[in-house]
């Protein structure tokens, strides 16, 4: 039975088809998934935040895989494909496939059965295991070296990222900087309270209470830099050294006058090296001697105090030139007791302004021990770090000027440019045209042998189409449609 | 039964070799031709050969009457020519009484071999007149139909050099033929054997191998071999590539071709795949059969796009990318 020969050869056929087709799936598909994973894996390896793990990309691509395997075993190859594959592969020239549409026909015709002995008798010559052959699929050496690929690079990280500042503790380091700032504002918390300094104490115990808080753990060098600046902020409020300068200069200048003076010359010793607690002791002691002076010292003693309180008018230190003025008026009214009040009024002044200046002078040492502080945590956090939290190096201006010509010129040396605020206003003035007599000439000439502004090949494009619609649309006798295609052909341009 | 259906098949190719074996003894070379040529024979169809002068065209046809014992006739298109001058036209005749009446003088299309010569030179009319007998193989003169005799086979040829004063058949008009045959120049030395063939007193002789019912009863073997329905629909997809408005027709057709093959043409594929499926001793028609009648069968039929003629495309080219890309 020719038909039953055919069908059970061309299921053989079927059976390798299929278990060929599963491989080829399985493998086509394995490389289409691990493509898929490939550029996610690359871009996890580039991008440290990603951090996938190499079983996802796996399962991505064995599940792909695993899908188009399913489709694959829910549509097997059919009968016709394995004939087919049957003629392709030994050159039946389509006899299989010819033969078994004969057969799901159910023909009796005398060719049909010519055409199935036919059949059978080539099919007889062929080895199915040689039509249908089991290869290792095409794809498989490819899917293995885009395996090997994304194994690599899932378990490569390039460009590692730099360590954060929490991964590292530097607590330890701030703490130890904390205790040294601590011992310092100790120090100054016990020499605030022999001066009975108490807006002084009131000031380290603040900074005491801040200094504490860089002590707690896990503290980040940030964080600790940030507290120590607002610190120094802190401190820097209180601190005027100028406004200090400035006062101290006038008290030795107040000094200054009083060194000829045969009653207050000590004084004005002691204010001028700016001894200004010996300096008060020395104005009591003159206040306690004014009963003593006679009435020419009392006039000289007036005369001076009130000068020396005119020359401290409008200044900073104008409540103690009101006092001495006050001081020096008194003596001139011969008012004793009034006039050593005043003095005694000053001579405080002067201890309160002695006790200011210390305390800016700790207030000072303790703004160095602070910025000592906070230098010293931004150095040891930020050695082992890429972005140094430390300070860049200060520009200094030198104290050593030299004497050679300067190496550069200014680049403003004939002055800065004028700077001209206003802007230019462009007004265009339209004429107006008159009740005047006025006259009209028309030249004629020929045109001038100038080149046409459109190119040939342009003019050509525009008119291609209709010409073109002319062809396939109009009605042209066929006898003439050839030269018509030929004239079209002639005018065509040379390089279309 | 099968036996006698075997004997068929086999006297089938005996004959058509024997045909070409005999023709061969005249014509050098142009195998390809002369297969073309009883296959149109063996199909019932009309061959168109194109090629320049001279290369034994009619010689071929002529030696086909030699070997199949036909009435064969020629006529010579010219401008001048007349419907009538092809299918004959009635006369007034007297007989033996002296008594006038209206007699049918046949012209030379009332033959079983025609060879319409450079039918591009004759007015549409009268193509029109002979293109009419090729396809209902019969004409009407004076409103009387009169049925040619069978086998009835036309081989036209054209020119295609001199265009000047010719009027090109129009695309319906070339469906009409079943193959479109291209006649190329022979090589030297199929020249050399032309040259010494001809030259000589008497032209090689060929003998009779068959009679025209003989002809007709060969026609009747081709249509009985299988077609199976993936071989034909490989045809089907062939013949759809060449239409430019279907979806799966391929680029190069969307750009160049203006109109595809008519189902004609399918039915040539198909015929002709069927003679070469026999001559290779098989009862069906394969792919390979196709693939080797696409371009005389499509030839013809595919009308070029004006982007097409103007870049000078042959539609060979496009034949043979369809049978290139379509599987």
């Amino acid at each position: 039975m020719p038909e039953k020969m055919i069908l059970e050869k061309i299921r053989q056929v079927r059976r390798r088809l299929n278990v060929q087709s599963y491989f080829h799936t399985l493998a086509k598909f394995l490389l289409i998934g691990l493509l898929v994973c490939a550029p996610i894996v690359i871009v996890d390896s580039l991008i440290s935040s990603f951090n996938l793990s190499p079983y996802i990309f796996a399962c991505v691509a064995a599940g792909i895989a695993a899908v188009a395997f399913i489709v694959c075993l829910i549509r097997p190859v059919d009968l016709h494909e394995a004939a087919r594959a049957i003629d392709v592969d030994g050159s039946l020239k389509d006899r299989v496939v010819s033969g078994l549409e004969q057969i799901e026909r159910k023909s009796n015709e005398t060719l049909t059965e010519l055409q199935l002995q036919d059949t059978t008798n080539r099919l007889q010559t062929i080895p199915l295991n040689q039509v249908a052959k089991y290869t290792v699929p095409r794809e498989t050496k490819y899917a293995a070296l885009v395996a090997i690929f994304v194994v690599a690079f899932s378990f490569i990280e390039f460009f590692a990222p730099p360590a954060t500042s929490t991964e590292i503790d530097y607590s330890p380091q701030i703490a130890a900087e904390a205790d040294v700032l601590l011992n310092t504002l100790e120090e100054a918390k016990i020499e605030a309270e022999l001066s009975e300094d108490e807006e002084l104490k009131e000031i380290i115990e603040e900074i005491e209470k801040r200094t504490q808080e860089l002590k707690k753990p896990q503290i980040a060098p940030k964080e600790a830099l940030a507290r120590m600046t607002e610190l120094t902020n802190l401190l820097k409020t209180k601190i005027d050294p100028v406004k200090m300068a400035q006062q101290e200069a006038l008290m030795k200048g107040l000094g200054q006058q009083f060194i000829g003076n045969p009653i207050l010359g000590e004084f004005g010793q002691k204010l001028k090296k700016g001894d200004y607690d010996e300096a008060a002791d020395k104005l009591d002691k003159v206040s306690k001697d004014i009963p003593k002076f006679d009435q020419e010292q009392k006039q000289n003693l007036s005369d001076e105090l009130k000068r020396a309180g005119n020359s401290l008018k409008d200044s900073d230190l104008s409540g103690l030139g009101g006092q001495l003025s006050g001081a020096g008026n008194a003596l001139e009214g011969n008012d004793s007791e009034g006039a050593q009040q005043k003095l005694s009024e000053s001579s405080k002044s002067i201890r309160n302004f002695d006790l200011l200046k210390n305390r800016n002078q700790k207030l000072e040492d303790l703004l160095c021990a602070c910025e000592e502080c906070k230098n010293c945590i931004a150095a040891c956090c930020g050695s082992g770090q890429g972005n140094s939290l430390g300070q860049g190096l200060t520009k200094l201006l030198s104290d050593k000027p030299s004497n050679k010509a300067g190496m550069k010129t200014s680049e403003t040396q004939h002055g800065d440019l004028t700077s001209l605020d206003s802007t230019l206003n462009l007004e265009q003035l339209k004429g107006v045209q008159g009740e005047g007599d006025s006259s009209v000439e028309t030249t004629k000439a020929s045109a001038e042998g100038q080149e046409s502004s459109l190119s040939y090949k342009d003019a050509y494009m525009r008119y291609q189409k209709l010409s073109e619609d002319a062809m396939t649309e109009e009605q042209i006798p066929l006898s003439y449609k050839f030269y018509v295609k030929r004239y079209f052909e002639s005018i065509r341009p040379a390089e279309e | 039964m099968s036996e006698q259906v075997e004997q068929k098949h086999d006297e089938f190719r005996e004959t058509f070799l024997k045909i070409q074996e005999e023709i061969s003894n005249r014509i050098v070379g142009q195998t390809e031709i002369i297969e073309g040529v009883l296959i149109c024979l063996m199909t019932g169809g009309h061959a168109l050969l194109e090629g320049v002068p001279g290369l034994g065209k009619t010689l071929l046809i002529s030696t086909l009457k030699e070997v199949l014992d036909l009435e064969y006739q020629r006529i010579q298109f010219t401008p001048d020519l007349m419907p009538a001058d092809i299918v004959g036209t009635t006369i007034v005749a007297e007989d033996e009484n002296r008594q006038k009446f209206f007699e049918f003088q046949p012209g030379p299309i009332f033959a079983n071999l025609v060879l319409a010569d450079e039918i591009n030179r004759a007015t549409p009319k009268t193509q029109s007149a002979l293109l009419e007998a090729m396809q209902e193989k019969s004409v009407t003169v004076a409103g009387q139909q009169r049925t040619l005799d069978l086998p009835f086979f036309v081989m036209a040829t054209q020119n295609p050099l001199e265009m000047e004063g010719t009027y090109p058949l129009p695309e319906a008009q070339l469906d009409r033929f079943f193959f479109k045959l291209k006649v190329e120049f022979p090589s030297l030395d199929e020249l050399d054997i032309v040259m010494e063939r001809t030259t000589k007193r008497e032209m090689p002789s060929v003998e009779k191998v068959c009679d025209g019912s003989q002809i007709k009863d060969l026609e009747q073997i081709v249509r009985d071999i299988l077609v199976a329905e993936d071989v034909r629909r490989y045809a089907l997809r062939i013949v759809m590539g060449t239409h430019p408005e279907t979806g799966d027709a391929p680029e190069k057709t969307k750009q160049y071709v203006r109109y595809g093959a008519s189902p004609r043409g399918a039915q040539a594929l198909i015929l002709a795949s069927k003679v070469r499926a026999i001559l290779d001793s098989r009862y069906n028609v394969a792919r390979e059969d196709i693939q080797a009648v696409a371009l005389p069968s499509l030839r013809h039929r595919l009308i070029l796009s004006f982007e097409g003629e103007a870049e000078g495309i042959d539609p060979d080219e496009i034949i043979l990318h369809l049978l290139d890309v379509i599987d």
